[in-house]
């Protein structure tokens, strides 16, 4: 699953890339990642492993542990981008 | 349980374990693989005065890592002054997909470590669904000039079954399935 993100330039190392994903709550968390998977402002994570509808979010484990310390965040519903070959 | 050098190879055969460049058999052994140093290194040069604070609402790995941190070619070979720390990497690419039910762990090597030379800082796991290069904090808190070498045996990598499918590769798995 592919989610939006934004990408920051350098003090990644090699076949790194430092990615920045909104949260639900409006904070940034940057995450160094492997750079395969960001393409277009969009990093790949896992799938949802939670949704509450109530406030339009979902719960999804990062590639990594982010440079903050968090594995699992909040994220809008809208992040998500449609994937590819599954008719979404 | 820990995978020993057989079910390694099985796990690298059959792509439950990928890591790119396959490593040779030689660098095998009983309950590991060694993998070996990339030629980029990364260096904190710190500012005097300036303190960071990892925990706070305002701190950016990004904007530290553009100030303080260069990374550089190993060239024909870094030294490594006693108690210093530098960043590397290993020059595989390693892959545990989530579906695997593996995970690992990054260690230092015997033959490094009575020489003072530790390849991580308390961060050793390997999670189950990582992809890249994994990153070595190497430290040197021996008393002697060490000269680090791209491609040198830097630490071995020791793999371990998971009790079970972590959420994100289980639900992935279901995902992917078709409607039919």
């Amino acid at each position: 699953m592919w989610i939006k993100c934004r990408s920051l330039e350098g003090g990644a190392g090699p076949s790194e890339a430092i990615v920045a994903i909104t949260r639900a709550d409006g904070r940034e968390e940057q995450v160094i990642v492997y750079s395969g998977s960001v393409r277009n402002e969009e990093v790949e994570v896992s799938v949802p492993l939670s949704r509450d509808p109530q406030n339009n979010r979902v719960l999804i484990e990062l590639p990594r542990e982010s440079c903050s310390g968090n594995w699992r965040i909040w994220i809008p519903a809208s992040a998500i981008q449609k994937q590819e070959g599954l008719g979404q | 349980m820990i995978l020993t050098d057989r079910e390694i190879a099985i796990a690298l055969d059959t792509k439950q374990v990928i890591i790119e460049p396959r490593p040779p058999e030689d660098l095998l052994s009983s309950t590991a693989i060694d993998l070996r140093l990339h030629r980029s290194l990364k260096k904190w040069s710190p500012k005097k005065g300036m303190v960071i604070y990892p925990g706070g609402d305002e701190y950016s790995y990004n904007e530290i890592a553009n100030t303080l941190c260069e990374v550089f070619d190993i060239g024909t070979g870094y030294i490594l002054k006693p108690k210093t720390f530098i960043l590397g990497w290993t020059k595989e690419e390693v892959s545990l997909p989530s579906t695997s039910r593996l995970a690992a762990r990054v260690e230092g090597k015997s033959s490094l470590a009575r020489l003072g030379i530790g390849i991580h800082v308390t961060a050793p796991t390997i999670h189950a669904g990582f992809q890249g290069l994994i990153q070595l904090e190497i430290y040197n808190c021996g008393d002697l000039d060490i000269g680090l070498q791209a491609d040198m045996k830097i630490c071995q990598l020791i793999f371990e079954q998971t009790l079970g499918t972590p959420d994100k590769g289980y639900r992935g798995i279901f995902t992917n399935q078709g409607a039919n």
